[in-house]
This record gives structure tokens, C-alpha cells and sequence, in this order.
């Protein structure tokens, strides 16, 4: 994992991004605005968001790192 | 709240200069007209792809016209629900989601994750300081509940009660299809040159609606171009002349052209680009169907006109959109839109253009002329002693006649100040509070559309 540096421009569909909580994400479509990402949760502490597999925004501050 | 029958004396023809510089009246207005009429957005080549956005004006508020993933179009408040900050600052653009840039919410019009327009879908700290339970749904973008698009012309209100477009429009849609469709005769197909051209204007917003239908008397403000002569091929006068001119105003709704009677058999062939045989063998092509396209059917040719209250339009050359928003009571934002057929030849394109720019627009000389006089008039019309006396609209009073292929409709002459009355009555309901039974009972009473109109 990568988090020094992170520019969330940078950020393209199919990077995988872990989150502050542990979980972590495939990301789908970055719209560029420099606050949120769009993805869908590969892991998750609450199982129920993962098997939902639906599309979700993800804040900036929320993402520790990039999973390599 | 202002009592505005005294100002608005349509029965002696005069009108108190107070509607044109006063702030408590310009409030009234922005309640009881921008925030309850039809209102012409934008069109719809400013968003031709998913996730373009637009961002316009609705009376002093703005608006993003966005076109989502799903090739709807929606028009919302560009004000965050957190703090009301702007989450759109650049005039044009494509995105996904408008974020607000002071904290942060996220707002989606992609209908995969939401279900209604402008939803908020991102909120930093929804679990841990929200606790999760921030309602999103409730705190979504406001979004205009009617948005139509009409032959690529979007229009919006934020009144969920009000009356359809085409109700709205009544049978000034054929002045508005003349300008709107192609000039052979069939439906839609016109497309806008280039962008949006912007610029404010130190004068009440009214001044240019009521201008453009029917001062044909203001003539001699524009003496100066009609003698170097701006027309598409640089002669005489500044466009198309339109054979048997007149202006009808539809009393009952406000609108009101200067342009033909309803006529069944066209005028001859004009040419207008006699500089240009190309494009003039073209228009030559284009006159011939259009001779098919419309055989016997019901047609006009609009030189000019008013939607109320601040959409006006040339119909013919030049061809253009013009909106008149509101800033203050003696300022207001002008724009213009120029529109040419969609499979016309480039040569077309590139002259009409040329001419459009030196016609219209913060540079065009034509709107120079009346630039000048609003904002004099306007400012003249505010001194202390000045607002205590009414402007005269008494020209052709008592003159008009119905329009019998047409509902509601008056003809009032090529030179009469009836379609500004037609445009003050239409306000004054506005701005009395009538609700819209109130306000379409007149124009429902006239029946349905002519079949053929």
C-alpha cells in the first residue's frame, strides 16, 4: 500500500484504494473534482455493502492508500 | 407589497416608471413572475453529451441545465443545501457529479445511483459524524419540477402547477416554429453558431421585451446602420424585409411578433446573400421545398418576437435568442444564441455568423443603438423627480383587430404600442398573485389549437 503522495487525480477505474475503516475499493469512474471517486467496495466491515456491489462515492479523506 | 393597478393604467394607456427602477416592485417580480412563469434556459446544443452542463439563470438564481446519463435533461439550483455556496462556478462543462467545493457534499444527476435529479449522494463524514443519519434524499439539489425541451429550446419553471408549455405558449408556437424549424418547412433542425454571448446592460430588464414586439416606431434609433447598411450582404437597412409586416399580440398570454399576418401561399423568393451566389443558390434550393414541404398549410414568417416575460427571438436573418435576466431594478444580464440550419452548407454558416455578430450582441451595432437607450431611459426614469411621471403606451389604442386563424390573437397594426399593452396586462396578472386558473381562464376560453396551425 501507498500512501504518501496519493494525487486522487490520479486515480483510474480499476485502482484499488483502502479506506480509513479497513475497506477497500475498486475504483469505477473519477470525475475528476479533486473531492470525490466513484467505486464499488471489494471489503468492507459491514459485509452487507459489499454484496450490494453497488457503485458508491468515496470522499478523499476517507482513502488511506492505493493497494498495490 | 406594492399595489401595481394604479401603476399599470391600461385603460388611459400609461405606465409609472416605478416598475422600472423600484426595488420593492423588482422583488415582487422575481416572486410572482421568475419564479412562477415558463423561463427559456438554454438549448439544447449546450449539452449535447452525458454529464454536460450548462449553467444559466432563473431570475436572480442560477441553474445548471445538465444532461445525465440517462439523455435526461434537468435544470437545478446552483446553490449547496450545507451552506448554499455554488457547487457550479464555470459557465459550461461535463462532469459526473457537482461537488460543493466548501465542505464537500456531492450531488449526482447520474440516475443509476439516484432517483431524483441533483440527489446528494456524497457527504464527508456520513458514518462517523453524521452517525448515518443525514436523510440525503431530503437534501438534494432543488431541481425544477417542468423542464421541456422544445425544438432544442429549453424551458423550465419552478411551479409544479403550472400550466404545460404548449398551454402556455398557445398560438404563438407557430410565430416561435417559424423562427425554431428549418427554413424548407419541416419540424426543428436548427442549431446554435458557436456559444452564448453575455453582457450586462445598466437598464430594467423589461425595457428590451417590450422593445422587440412591436416599437416598429424606434426606427430612427437605428437610423445610423440602416444607412451604411449591416444586411447580409451589406446593402441597404440592417435585415430581411418582411413583406405585408404587422404585429399581432396575443393578449391573453403576454407574447406578442412583429411579422406576418397567417398567410397560405408564400412570397416570392427574396434574395438575401446576393454577395454569396453559393449560399444564395442554396437558399434558391431551400425555397423550393419549402414551396413542397407546406403546399397549402397555414404558415407565417416572424421578423421578431416576445415569449413572456424575457425570451425574445428573430426568426428569420438574422436568427437569434435573446434572454433578458434580471440583476437589480436597473441592471439586468443580456444574451443571445444564433441559430442556423443544421445540414445548411459551412459558406451559410460562416456569413451568417459574420453577419449575426455585427447585427446583434455586446458588439453588434443594431444592439448598440438600443443598448444606449434603455440604459438612458432607465437612468433618466429614476431621479426623485422624475419617477412621479408615467410613460406613455397609448399608440393605436382602440385599433386592434382578432386574428381569426389564431386564439387570442390581435392585430394590431404595423405601428402600435398594442403589443406592449398586451405585454403590461399579461404582467400585471403576474404580479396581482393570480393563481393559474386565474391566470390561463382567458386563453383556455378561446378552445383548442387549429389542427393545421
Amino acid at each position: 500500500m501507498d500512501s504518501e503522495n496519493l494525487n486522487l487525480l490520479s486515480l483510474q477505474p480499476g485502482d484499488k484504494v483502502v479506506l480509513t475503516d479497513g475497506a477497500v475499493v475498486e475504483i469505477t469512474d473519477n470525475p475528476g473534482d479533486g473531492v470525490w471517486v466513484f467505486g464499488r467496495y471489494l471489503a468492507h466491515p459491514d459485509a452487507a455493502k459489499v454484496e450490494a456491489a453497488e457503485e458508491q462515492p468515496i470522499f478523499a479523506q476517507d482513502i488511506q492508500g492505493v493497494q498495490r | 407589497m406594492t399595489n401595481l393597478s394604479s401603476l399599470v393604467d391600461l385603460k388611459n394607456g400609461t405606465i409609472s416608471r416605478e416598475i422600472f427602477v423600484n426595488d420593492e416592485i423588482f422583488k415582487q417580480e422575481l416572486g410572482q413572475i421568475f419564479s412562477r412563469a415558463w423561463l427559456f434556459i438554454g438549448h439544447e446544443d449546450l449539452v449535447p453529451n452525458p454529464d454536460d452542463y450548462f449553467v444559466s439563470r432563473m431570475g436572480t438564481d442560477s441553474v445548471i441545465l445538465t444532461r445525465d446519463r440517462q439523455n435526461k435533461i434537468n435544470v437545478l439550483l446552483n446553490s449547496c443545501m450545507h451552506r448554499g455556496m455554488k457547487v457550479c462556478r464555470y459557465d459550461q462543462g461535463n462532469t459526473r457529479a457537482f461537488t460543493c467545493p466548501y465542505h464537500g457534499w456531492s450531488y449526482s444527476t447520474d440516475g443509476r445511483l439516484v432517483e431524483v435529479p441533483g440527489e446528494l449522494v456524497g457527504v464527508p463524514g456520513f458514518g462517523p459524524y453524521y452517525h448515518e443519519k443525514l436523510d440525503k434524499k431530503n437534501w438534494g439539489l432543488i431541481y425544477c419540477p417542468k423542464v421541456v425541451n422544445y425544438k432544442g429550446t429549453i424551458w423550465a419553471t419552478w411551479d409544479a402547477n403550472a400550466p404545460d408549455f404548449l398551454d402556455y405558449l398557445g398560438d404563438m408556437k407557430v410565430y416561435l416554429d417559424a423562427a425554431l424549424d428549418h427554413r424548407d418547412g419541416s419540424p426543428g433542425g436548427s442549431e446554435m453558431i458557436g456559444g452564448v454571448q453575455k453582457w450586462r446592460v445598466k437598464c430594467n430588464w423589461k425595457f428590451a421585451p417590450e422593445n422587440f414586439i412591436g416599437d416598429m416606431y424606434h426606427d430612427i434609433s437605428h437610423r445610423s446602420v440602416d444607412l451604411v447598411g449591416i444586411g447580409p450582404s451589406g446593402g441597404k437597412g440592417r435585415r430581411d424585409k418582411t413583406i405585408g409586416r404587422t404585429t399581432v399580440s396575443f393578449d391573453d398570454l403576454g407574447h406578442g411578433i412583429i411579422g406576418t399576418l397567417p398567410y397560405r401561399e408564400e412570397f416570392p423568393y427574396q434574395e438575401t446573400f446576393k454577395n454569396h451566389p453559393e449560399i444564395e443558390d442554396y437558399l434558391k434550393e431551400v425555397y423550393d421545398r419549402r414551396l413542397k414541404n407546406l403546399g397549402d398549410r397555414l404558415r407565417v414568417n416572424t421578423s421578431v418576437g416576445t415569449i413572456f416575460p424575457n425570451m425574445s427571438f428573430h426568426g428569420r436573418q438574422p436568427r437569434t435568442i435573446a434572454v433578458f435576466h434580471p440583476i437589480s431594478p436597473t441592471e439586468m444580464e443580456m444574451w443571445r444564441i444564433f441559430l442556423v440550419d443544421r445540414d445548411s452548407p459551412q459558406a451559410l454558416k460562416d456569413a451568417a455568423r459574420h453577419y449575426y455578430m455585427r447585427y446583434s450582441g455586446p458588439g453588434g451595432m443594431t444592439e448598440s443603438d438600443d443598448l444606449e437607450n434603455w440604459q438612458y431611459a432607465t437612468e433618466a426614469s429614476a431621479g426623485h423627480v422624475a419617477r412621479r411621471y408615467h410613460y406613455n403606451y397609448q399608440m393605436g389604442m382602440g385599433y386592434a383587430e382578432p386574428v381569426p386563424e389564431l386564439r387570442g390573437a390581435w392585430n394590431n397594426g404595423e405601428y402600435s404600442e398594442g403589443n406592449a399593452r398586451a405585454y403590461y396586462k399579461r404582467y400585471l396578472e403576474f404580479m396581482e398573485g393570480r393563481d393559474w386558473d386565474g391566470l390561463m381562464a382567458a386563453s383556455r376560453a378561446h378552445g383548442e389549437a387549429r389542427s393545421d396551425a
